[in-house]
């Protein structure tokens, strides 16, 4: 179908161009694009993961329990002092080392076990994983690390919503599940919309580290197709192009920040009707 | 070898240490100067200065760091055998020791420069317009009024932005060649990991590291807080900046 | 004499040292309209937080009708029951200084969400209780409104409309014109006028004396946590019998 829509546009564009279109459309450049479906899928599957994860950090720092309120915040602060890379590349080793650890347990010998050195002690423990493992894995810590984010984000917005209303609320007999989600929580959105929006950014931004956890992303890809490349058929297609692909992320990640930040605006002012001041 | 597990890391972690605040030490003396300009650029009426400051900022705010050093680095690269050989500096141009701090200095000022930007224009007006009303030059009133007052307003958030640079100086080693033994925290714990695959000693040693150097960041931001502001009473001192996530990059 | 709607008796409140209220006990009937006055401080609007248990007091007892709701156990910060704070709260409903109508519901929304949510009517039977009771107050017209672009007496009129939704046995108005603009004072007191004439059980914590002395049936001074003077307000407006109410009085009427 392409071909024949590539035949088609031939009949009208000039040489140059079409080389260009048939350059841009080989099967490596379509793999590029296709690979654009793991950076977004990160983004909106960590979003997702990183606003309940901020919802319980931000549960947790305001839980009446002295423990839990510990949790909350030793959550919040280590993904403050520590950077994210480090998380994001500790998270599924760690996580694919418990897991061998535990089938290591029951499917090694007692001698397999007690030998120190290499790591899984037997075969039979180990666990490959594949794209799809180190891709939920990477969405599990993009969660966690601007989870912590966005608890903070949470947190400080739950405490801006006026406490008078929060106190009709129980006094007209709603009971205390009912005043957080129907009332805070609802409530909360608005004023933390701007500080999620700028989770979302930085989220965003970490997707670029997916080519990290040997996911084939768009990073990848375009190393892949800017790399000096030669045909046998052809001789020398083009020399090292990586500049210009990366040059083109470049940009399409800032294109990517400004539909977020139109998305944000009208979300914002939608979220904000009643709360904030119509002026 | 020490015996100690943790205190053996310690002791091996300790140079790689050494390279992340190299980075970070290395970006801030350019970085800085270049956010305040970039800053004063944003404020400018002419859209000539704004225009190119504006978009320089959103552009390095708006896209992965990580990006960044691969663009510079292979821009860097396709000028390698045309210029930087003929002219005999590519020993130093290519060099990620060179590479990195400019890539980061790139990145901080533009994140910098937007908490300049936003300081300068919560300076009270009222201050601006009685300077200009003695007749100071325009100069004169950014130097005296404007500035020791944005600096004031953005130090918080400064020192906050100072911890993401020294945390973003990871990235240098996982974008351009590693020469030699010149290896940063990251660097180093993976190397560790593939020997003994022990991923938990390793990389808490290195968060360690981190954790550590990131408070003494905000212990010495605070300290200079204060100083910045001994002109207030203390009751009327803002926050000092502290270990609490309460800005975002 | 008309059925005993709410009695409290011997309550207690203390805020660490400070003791707020120092047993307090009180009676109203139905159709009965009592002033809660006293100058700051002197305890009325913990009282009235302590009927509908926003606080909760550190002894005595809250009756509503026959059945008891509430009664200090020996812990001092014993909570209810989540069911006994439900039932309670459903039977006495409270308008608030700063109106605390909640930003984000419109104005209809506001005042059927409690008896959708709380009391478990359906969706038309509560929006229409809704109408009704906006129609009530004179806010029929600002139904799809939000309430922050409304002046401050039709907040409040809106705020009288919710609490009136519930069917409640008793609505408490803790102080409700203090933070009106003075013109826009007239309009939520001709409402709550109307609502006595009707026979609503309402107890008013205020600082209008003209409306406690016409409206009200009752009076009750209170003073440093204690009822230091209660009757009809015509008398012991005219005629106080201690010296902390001649004092009150003189000093609010300039």
């Amino acid at each position: 179908m392409l071909e024949s829509f590539l035949t088609f546009l031939g009949q009208y564009l000039p040489d140059s161009l079409m080389a260009s279109l048939h350059y841009l459309t080989s099967g490596k450049h379509l793999a590029w694009y296709a690979s654009l479906r793991y950076t977004l899928g990160a983004a909106l599957l960590g979003a997702a993961l990183a606003v309940l994860f901020g919802l319980a950090g931000a549960a947790m720092k305001s839980a009446r329990f002295a423990p839990l309120r510990a949790i909350g915040h030793i959550y919040t602060t280590m993904v403050r002092g520590v950077p994210d890379v480090l998380f994001f590349l500790f998270f599924p080793l760690a996580f694919e080392q418990a897991v061998e650890y535990f089938f290591a347990q029951r499917l090694c010998s007692a001698d397999e076990l007690a030998a120190a050195g290499s790591w899984p002690p037997c075969q039979a423990a180990q666990w490959y994983l594949g794209t799809t493992e180190y891709f939920i894995l990477a969405c599990v810590s993009l969660g966690l690390v601007y989870g912590a984010f966005a608890a903070n984000v949470i947190h400080g917005a739950m405490q801006s919503v006026p406490a008078g209303q929060i106190e009709a609320a129980r006094a007209y007999g709603f009971s205390d599940r009912q005043v957080f989600w129907r009332f805070r929580v609802r409530q909360m959105w608005v004023y933390a919309l701007p500080g999620l929006s700028n989770v979302w950014m930085l989220l965003l931004k970490a997707t670029s580290l997916l080519s990290l956890l040997q996911i084939a992303d768009i990073v990848q890809w375009a190393e892949r197709l800017g790399a000096p490349n030669y045909l046998a058929r052809v001789g020398p297609v083009h020399p090292d192009w990586r500049w210009k692909y990366y040059m083109a992320l470049f940009v399409f990640y800032i294109l990517l920040t400004m539909l977020s930040e139109w998305f944000f605006r009208k979300l914002q002012a939608r979220a904000g009707r009643g709360i904030l001041s119509q002026s | 070898m020490l015996e100690n597990p943790i205190l053996n890391d310690i002791a091996t972690l300790a140079k790689p240490a050494l390279f992340n605040i190299y980075f970070a030490l290395a970006s801030i003396p350019v970085g800085f100067p270049l956010a305040v300009l970039l800053a004063v650029g944003k404020c400018q009426r002419s859209r000539w200065l704004r225009w190119p400051s504006s978009a320089f900022v959103y552009a390095f705010r708006g896209s992965p760091l990580f990006i960044q050093f691969f663009m510079v680095y292979s821009v860097m690269l396709s000028f390698n055998l045309s210029h930087w050989k003929p002219m005999g500096i590519d020993w130093l141009v290519m060099h990620p020791l060179f590479i990195g701090p400019v890539v980061l200095v790139a990145n901080t000022s533009a994140y910098a420069a937007e908490i300049f930007y936003g300081a300068l224009r919560a300076v009270p007006k009222g201050q601006i317009e009685a300077a200009q009303a003695l007749g100071m030059s325009r100069w004169r009133v950014f130097r005296s009024v404007s500035w020791p007052q944005a600096l004031r307003l953005a130090w918080p958030a400064y020192t906050n932005e100072l911890v993401f640079l020294f945390h973003a100086t990871t990235l240098v080693y996982f974008t351009l060649p590693v020469i030699n033994e010149q290896k940063d925290l990251m660097n180093k714990a993976g190397e560790l990991f593939e020997r003994d695959y022990n991923a938990v000693l390793h990389y808490s040693v290195a968060a360690l590291y981190f954790l550590v150097i990131s408070i003494v960041i905000f212990r010495f931001a605070a300290w200079y807080h204060t100083r910045l502001n001994r002109h207030l009473a203390p009751a009327e001192r803002p926050p000092a900046p502290s270990f609490k996530p309460r800005y975002l990059r | 004499m008309p059925p005993a709607v709410l009695s409290l008796d011997n309550i207690h409140k203390c805020y660490g040292a400070n003791e707020v209220l120092k047993g307090v006990s009180l009676t109203a009937h139905a159709g009965d309209v009592i002033s809660l006055v006293g100058s700051s401080g002197s305890g009325k609007s913990t009282l009235l937080r302590c009927v509908n248990l926003l606080e909760t007091p550190d002894s005595g007892s809250i009756h509503l009708g026959p059945d008891r709701v509430f009664r200090a156990g020996s812990g001092p910060h014993q909570r209810p029951s989540a069911e006994a704070l439900r039932a309670l709260r459903t039977r006495v409903t409270m308008v608030f200084q700063q109106f605390n109508l909640w930003s984000h519901l419109s104005v209809l929304q506001n005042v059927a969400e409690a008896p959708l949510r709380v009391k478990g009517l359906s969706r038309a039977e509560a929006f229409e209780l809704a109408q009704d009771c906006l129609d009530k107050v004179g806010a029929a017209d600002k139904a799809d409104a939000y309430p922050q672009a409304l002046s401050g007496g039709q907040q409040q009129r809106v705020a009288i409309a919710r609490a009136l939704a519930m069917r409640p046995e008793l609505i408490l108005f803790d102080e409700p014109t203090s933070a009106l603009d003075p013109e826009r004072v007239g309009e939520v007191l001709a409402v709550m006028r109307r609502l006595a004439e009707e026979g609503t059980t309402m107890i008013v914590v205020t600082h209008e004396m003209a409306f406690a002395r016409d409206v009200c049936n009752q009076a009750v001074f209170l003073h440093e946590g204690r009822i230091t003077e209660a009757g009809d307000p015509q008398q012991i407006f005219r005629q106080p019998q201690t010296e902390r109410l001649q004092q009150f009085l003189a000093a609010s009427l300039h």
